[in-house]
């Protein structure tokens, strides 16, 4: 399904922020990506996604080009960079997506339909028509979601999923998300170990290089310490989660 | 009944350039580019500049040197976006240098350039009717069409680039509709009275709603009420109209800003 072969990126010429990547995802898979930040977690989802473009190497989304295939994956983005305050409704930004591959499709009968049924799901039928300024963090996080849904993609790609979700929200959001699998392809950027470690068929640690792990394998002390430049502790819903490797400066 | 027709052309005009320039306003403003109307409106000036003393038609010299810039801004912003606003107050100048340059070199009668800093909305006709007529068509046609495009590429370009829409052109289109649109109303407005409205009615309708259609309504209601209120005190009191509106419009935003910062 995606297939990424010796890539390489850098802002600049000295200095690479991914070196010989290699990664390959089937069909079904639930892949967490994990690592510091910095570690390059984004880049590689960018990359991916054709939004940046790699130094070498290749990459083959469902046996073809990123661009032929990205407009069959469902995208989730860190959003801190989107202004909020431009004039969108909750129900324009779900829709987009709707526009997938074709951006002169008009209107169809049963669009409204399936935005309706897409809300629904995320609880946000009562907000379809408010501006999305209005809403709050945990709201903003589920239509998002509902737009990287509405179009029934094969491959997920969720940037850090949780960050806006209370302890609540995030059990549901894990829970659902496990559900997907395997009629739907799953690639998590996440910091919480304990969670995909549990729920991911395969974890893979980014830091410049990337180490993968099949689920229920642990990353070895000296693993984490080459990954993690400093103690990993890793955060879950604001305080430290768990700590899973020590390095010692001196 | 012949002072209304005396009037007529220039309240048709008014209404018409009201509207034009509260539409487009309102996409400038939220998209945060309506400084660019600055840009483009001041090249227009070196196309005006060039046209005068080549002999040929302003209106075309302008069309052309505001397009060209609308390509430049578009060009800057995706390949120098560091650099954005030091290339863009460059535009902005060298515009003019290349007006008041190619003016120099004018053989006979030299054209009033004050004119399209300033404008006179009360020297209009029904030819400028008709024009703005046709834009304000163009426009609505392609924003009815294309809505969904247009919001989806304006509020999330990455997003917009993963489903494969093609974000240049839209960028491009919504760019290239301001710079037509400053350029029409840069005879009748003047390029002050173009930038302000660009941008004054838009903020304040922008900053009391963050729903769309009702923007745009409110945009066009600042918008009217600026140019026909301001003409309107400018004919009672004898007194210049481009500064009116510019107050008006002005007033009306701080009002908006009071109304706000109460709720």
């Amino acid at each position: 399904m995606l297939k990424i072969q010796d890539i390489c990126f850098g802002y600049d010429a000295n200095n690479l922020v991914l070196d010989r990547i290699n990664l390959d995802i089937e069909k079904g898979e639930f892949v967490a990506l994990i690592g510091p930040n910095g570690g390059g977690k984004s880049t590689l989802v960018k990359l991916l996604l054709g939004l940046l473009s790699a130094k070498s190497g290749s990459m083959q989304l469902f046996g073809g080009s990123i661009a032929d295939g990205r407009s069959r994956v469902g995208y989730l983005p860190q959003y801190a960079h989107l202004d909020f305050s431009y004039p969108i409704t909750v129900g324009e930004v779900v829709r987009a997506s709707l526009m997938a591959g074709n951006p002169w499709r008009k209107r169809q009968k049963n669009d409204q339909l399936k935005l309706q049924e897409t809300l629904e799901e995320f609880s946000l039928s009562p907000l379809q028509n408010r501006p999305l300024s209005d809403l709050s963090g945990g709201q903003r996080q589920r239509v998002f979601l509902a737009r990287a849904m509405i179009h029934d993609p094969e491959l997920l790609i969720l940037d850090e999923p949780t960050t806006a979700l209370d302890a609540k929200s995030e059990n549901h959001f894990y829970h659902w998300l496990q559900g997907l699998v395997p009629q739907k392809t799953v690639i998590l950027v996440s910091h919480d170990l304990s969670v995909v470690s549990r729920i991911a068929t395969k974890v893979c640690c980014l830091n410049k290089t990337l180490v993968t792990h099949a689920s229920g394998e642990s990353f070895s002390p000296n693993e984490l310490d080459e990954i993690y430049p400093c103690a990993v502790e890793f955060f879950a819903h604001g305080h430290p989660h768990r700590v899973v490797g020590h390095h010692h400066h001196g | 009944m012949d002072s209304l027709l005396f009037w007529a052309p220039t309240i048709v005009v008014s209404v018409l350039a009201s509207i034009l320039v509260a539409i487009v306003g309102v996409f400038a403003v939220a998209r945060k580019t309506s400084y660019m109307a600055g840009s483009i409106a001041h090249s227009a000036f070196g196309g005006l500049g060039i046209a005068f003393a080549l002999g040929l038609s302003p209106l075309l010299g302008a069309s052309i040197f505001a397009l060209l810039t609308a390509i430049l801004v578009i060009w800057i912003k995706q390949r120098f976006k560091a650099y954005e606003d030091i290339l863009l107050n460059g535009i902005w100048a060298l515009g003019m240098a290349i007006g008041i340059f190619a003016l120099h070199l004018t053989q006979g009668y030299v054209p009033d350039l004050f004119a399209y800093l300033f404008g006179n909305i009360l020297l209009t006709d029904f030819y400028d009717a008709i024009y703005l007529g046709i834009a304000l068509l163009v426009i609505a046609i392609f924003l009815y069409r294309f809505y969904d495009l247009i919001q989806t590429v304006s509020f999330d370009e990455d997003y917009a680039k993963v489903l494969n829409l093609p974000t240049l052109s839209v960028s491009l289109g919504i760019m290239i509709a301001l710079a037509m649109v400053t350029v029409l109303l840069l005879k009748i407005m003047g390029m002050i009275l173009v930038v302000c409205l660009i941008a004054i009615p838009a903020a304040a309708a922008l900053h009391l709603t963050h729903l769309l259609p009702k923007a745009l309504l409110l945009s066009i209601l600042f918008s009217l009420t600026s140019v026909l209120g301001g003409t309107g005190l400018a004919i009672y009191w004898d007194l210049p109209p481009t500064p009116m509106i510019v107050f008006l419009s002005l007033i009306i935003l701080g009002v908006a800003f009071l109304i706000k910062s109460r709720q």
